[in-house]
């Protein structure tokens, strides 16, 4: 059993959600906990290459992912109903993650002690 | 064992749904706050699922909302029965 | 059982507060304990000092301080989350330079592994969303 999972749900650039939810998982890691995350809803557009987050004033969160492998968080989850119905595809995401199908959703959530859900 | 909570109203918010989507058979559910809209007849989700649906007492008085317009399997709790829920599921999982 | 609160929406925006506070008094007559109250995104706006609702609304800050102090539980603001915000204590004042601080008695600013931890020393952990 796994320590702390985070799911991201919301887009990157509307609010600051996506950069207080990865905030948590760096700290999480920091920490000493074992991190795991898992985009799914609106959260897989966070995972779009070629943001711009400059263009609007905002910092982003690419920096931070890309940061994820140096906090040992290699555990990462993207949803592909999610991106399906979004038309992403898991061949051109911003960092490598993990394609899990909605059956096996359940178990992931049940894998973990605590479940932060942004 | 998951306790999922969902605050967004089913009609707007993809809450509901994407909670349903990573709950487990044996998880519970519970509405509150706007996430109480869930629980009227007219809300049956499309696609059955076998988790224990909760909805919170408090926040349905608060709508305007009879108990009598729920759906059946969905059970009326207040705050106490809010934490005694928490007490028998392992975690809390918020949907917002 | 130790229980420990997560808030994640503003005060006079959202029904998360108010939703913590009742649940939060229903774990304490059921004879729980509460560890941590923590405070993150706009949760962190309930820290307000300056915080002046009309007479007929309730004044959360200060019931949050009175229940905390009542029952012996911490009220930890992510520090990260409040300064952006413009919640301040005495020392984050100095440190940027403000005119004021305004960080609520009995709140204190903390970092964000204070809500790590609360996960992992309290029996549950409860998020209340905006």
């Amino acid at each position: 059993m796994s320590d702390i999972l985070i799911i991201f749900r919301k887009p990157p650039a509307g609010t600051s959600w996506a950069r207080e939810a990865m905030d948590l998982a760096l700290v999480g890691a920091a920490f000493g906990q074992q991190v795991s995350l898992l985009f799914m809803g609106d959260g897989v557009f966070q995972l779009t290459q070629n943001q711009q987050p400059d263009v609007i004033g905002q910092k982003g969160t690419q920096a931070m992912m890309q940061a994820l492998p140096m906090y040992d968080i290699d555990q990462v989850f993207v949803h592909q109903d999610s991106m399906d119905t979004r038309g992403m595809s898991p061949d051109n995401l911003n960092i490598s993650c993990q394609a899990i199908d909605s059956k096996a959703l359940p178990g992931l959530l049940q894998q973990h002690k605590q479940v932060f859900n942004f | 064992m998951i306790l999922h909570t969902v605050n967004k109203s089913v009609f707007s918010s993809q809450a509901l749904h994407e909670c349903l989507l990573a709950a487990a058979r044996n998880d519970a559910v519970l509405l509150l706050e706007d996430g109480v809209y869930g629980s009227l007849k007219t809300a049956h989700p499309a696609e059955p699922h076998e988790v224990s649906w909760f909805v919170l007492k408090e926040d349905l008085q608060a709508r305007g909302i009879d108990e009598s317009q729920c759906r059946d399997e969905v059970t009326v709790i207040d705050y106490a029965g809010f934490v005694e829920l928490t007490e028998q599921y392992l975690s809390v999982c918020s949907w917002f | 059982m130790k229980y420990s609160i997560a808030i994640y929406g503003g005060p006079y925006s959202h029904q998360a507060t108010h939703s913590a506070w009742h649940f939060t008094r229903a774990v304490l007559k059921r004879g729980h304990t509460i560890e941590r109250v923590f405070f993150y995104h706009d949760g962190v706006y309930n820290a307000s000092a300056l915080t002046a609702p009309p007479q007929d609304e309730q004044n959360l800050p200060l019931k949050w301080q009175q229940l905390a102090e009542d029952n012996d539980f911490e009220l930890t603001v992510c520090i990260a989350a409040a300064v952006r915000r413009g919640i301040l204590d005495e020392n984050e004042a100095q440190r940027y330079s403000k005119p004021a601080a305004n960080l609520e008695q009995g709140y204190q600013l903390s970092g964000l592994g204070q809500l790590v931890d609360a996960g992992l020393t309290s029996d549950r952990l409860i998020s209340f969303g905006p």
